[in-house]
């Protein structure tokens, strides 16, 4: 839910109980004051009987003015009653109808004779002026809290402008731009000191993934540079004569061992670009082209081994991944087929829409299924590898959301590796 | 022959322009940018080896350079015959990125160090092949004669049916003849980085006996020794 939004249910949440609580509140006060008032005006009524009775002295030649009001009687009584006030209905003639009244009883002692006064006063239309006015308080209340909210939701969308701008701005962040994203200035204090603290962030990032870049390709340089030099070195050696099988036999060794530190050193290196984030180039890749291709490049060494080297590749399945990164993922995962399989047996690779598998047939691992995709993670019997080929397919699947899978069926003896694509 | 080398690293400068200069190749060579830069403006070369990564500029521009040069001479001396020098790029990067910029800007080649002297050898041949013998691309020899832009191999005049990698084995010695050829230097030419397997010794041994068997069924002499149980030579028997 928006801040907007929120903000919004809040204040009807508030507004709904103020508005029906304030008009139960306000009906009340109205209504007590009118009683007040109406009581007030009984009072002042029966003390003006009560006056006019003591000054006529007796009632009989008065019998006129009784008629003439009809919201006063008088009867005589025959004992002292304390004065009462009472609501009551009463038919009145006009309305034809029963109206509420307010009605004062007492009694007055006029020399020796006590009358029983009653006051009444129909307070039907202060009622309804009471309930009008509630009901209108409430009405202007509401309207006041929809132009409210209204203007609310109008100046926030306002204020809030430069932090959603602020937002898309990071959205579309990308570390490898070639200058730092520069964030939009706004003249709110608040915003203003996010934008700041996020141009000062972005710069910081943008100087360590510049240093952190620059330090690999320089690491590549400064160690395959040498590396060059002992393989031209050794070729010259090579092409010098008398040679015997010894010297021959150390040189090829030599060899072997730099091609070795060439591939750890290219591993270590892509682990570490993977680790910095370095490949932000993607791309619709045909992952169908790229496993055909690896499968085709390798299919005579898999002859030479006598291995059944099937494959099952549905045409024109695409992944979104950098090319690269696609082609060391799956080449990877071919070549350990190739490398662990059991020569004579069947090896399988398939590819659809879904996902990626090999099968092969091999000794069980020599090591934990949980160090399986640890980098330096190797089979003793193959000191060559360097360890770091599933390390790198796991690294490089996990950041194109695909899940890497390893299971051993021991009665079969079958290896497989599954490479889930992420549904979408 | 005129080639022009492009790196900073003296040992490594040192040694191919030894091996080049026994293959008969006049070498030039620059270990700085800005060296290499004036070597491109004084004179004209046949083949430039670049190495990107130089201290003092990016190789690449070394390329933007020659090109612009190269319009510029042939727009003001209208000469027919100039043409571009054949561009082999080595670097110690091997992204993908590089590789095709590269190619983009008109290299013809791209090689990752570390590299086999034989190899950069054979890929310069190739690349004059193509660059500076344009029309004849008959290579030759003794008996065998092979065309590189059919990929046809004759044998005394007899087509030899080979397959790619023998064939792509037979132009890598024919390239390299009379010198020890390690099973290294040619795994790596023939399969590149696929090839580091345990047993793709033995893998290669297979390719090559196939391809020595072929060439003397054909009517070739055996050219194809082992030497030093290590390596192979390919030299005509005298």
């Amino acid at each position: 839910m928006s801040l907007l939004r929120k903000t919004l249910l809040y204040l009807l949440l508030v507004a709904i109980p103020v508005a029906v609580g304030g008009g139960w509140l306000f009906h009340t006060l109205i209504h007590r004051g009118i009683r007040y008032e109406v009581d007030e005006q009984l009072s002042s009524d029966l003390a003006y009987v009560s006056n006019q009775l003591s000054s006529a002295g007796t009632l009989p030649g008065r019998e006129r003015y009784r008629i003439g009001n009809p919201h006063v009687t008088i009867v005589p009584a025959s004992r002292q009653v304390l004065p009462v006030f009472t609501d009551t209905l009463t038919y009145d003639l006009f309305e034809k109808e029963l109206v509420p009244v307010r009605k004062l009883r007492a009694t007055i002692q006029v020399d020796a004779q006590a009358y029983l006064v009653t006051v009444t006063q129909a307070v039907g239309e202060f009622e309804e002026i009471a309930r009008l006015l509630s009901v209108s308080i409430i009405v202007v209340f509401l309207l006041l809290m929809i132009v409210l909210i209204a203007l609310n939701g109008w100046i926030a969308r306002q204020l809030w402008q430069p932090f959603y701008t602020l937002i898309e701005q990071l959205r579309q962040y990308r570390l490898d731009a070639r200058t730092p994203t520069v964030f939009t200035a706004s003249n709110i204090d608040e915003f203003s000191q996010l934008q700041v603290a996020l141009n000062t962030m972005s710069q910081n990032l943008h100087r360590q993934y510049a240093v952190q870049k620059e330090f690999t390709d320089h690491a590549a340089h400064e160690m395959q540079t040498p590396l060059a030099v002992v393989t031209t070195q050794l070729d010259q050696l090579l092409a010098t004569e008398p040679l015997t099988d010894e010297q021959v036999a150390y040189m090829e060794q030599a060899q072997g061992s730099i091609r070795r530190l060439v591939h750890l050193n290219r591993s270590l290196l892509l682990l570490t670009k993977l680790d910095n984030q370095q490949f932000t180039d993607q791309q619709q890749v045909n992952l169908s082209e790229i496993v055909e291709k690896q499968y085709r490049n390798l299919e005579a060494y898999a002859h030479h081994r006598q291995l059944n080297w099937i494959s099952h590749i549905v045409p024109d399945v695409y992944q979104r991944m950098n090319p690269y990164l696609a082609d060391v993922l799956f080449s990877n995962l071919i070549k350990n087929v190739l490398v662990h399989a059991r020569p004579g047996t069947n090896t399988e690779v398939t590819l659809t829409a879904s996902g990626f598998s090999t099968t092969n047939a091999g000794s069980p691992l020599p090591f934990p299924v949980e160090q399986l995709f640890g980098r330096f993670v190797k089979n003793p019997a193959r000191p060559e590898s360097t360890g770091l080929g599933l390390a790198l397919v796991e690294q490089i699947a996990e950041r194109y959301g695909q899940t890497v899978q390893y299971r051993y069926n021991a009665a079969t003896a079958l290896h497989t590796f599954t490479v889930l694509f992420p549904v979408n | 022959m005129k080639i022009l080398l492009v790196e900073d690293e003296p040992a490594l400068l040192m040694a191919m322009r030894q091996f080049l200069e026994k293959e008969g190749y006049l070498i030039t060579t620059a270990t700085s940018f800005t060296a290499a830069s004036q070597a491109i403006n004084d004179y004209g070369y046949d083949c430039i080896v670049i190495d990107l990564g130089l201290p003092d500029g990016d190789g690449l521009n070394l390329i933007r350079q020659l090109k612009a040069n190269n319009l510029t001479a042939s727009q003001s001396r209208s000469m027919p015959g100039t043409s571009m020098p054949g561009l082999i790029i080595i670097s110690a990067n091997d992204s993908l990125d590089d590789k095709l910029l590269g190619l983009e800007l008109g290299s013809d080649d791209y090689i990752t160090k570390p590299f086999h002297l034989p190899e950069l050898n054979a890929r310069i041949k190739s690349v004059l092949r193509r660059r500076v013998f344009g029309g004849n691309s008959l290579l030759r020899f003794g008996a065998i004669a092979v065309d590189t832009q059919s990929h046809r191999v004759m044998v005394q005049e007899q087509r030899l049916e080979l397959t790619e990698k023998e064939y792509q084995l037979l132009l890598f010695f024919m390239a390299n003849p009379n010198r020890l050829l390690t099973k290294a230097a040619i795994a790596e030419y023939v399969w590149g980085d696929h090839m580091d397997m345990a047993d793709s010794h033995d893998f290669l041994y297979t390719h090559i006996k196939n391809l020595r068997r072929k060439l003397m069924d054909g009517g070739c002499p055996d050219c194809l020794k082992t030497r030093y149980g290590a390596g192979y030579l390919f030299a005509y028997p005298s």
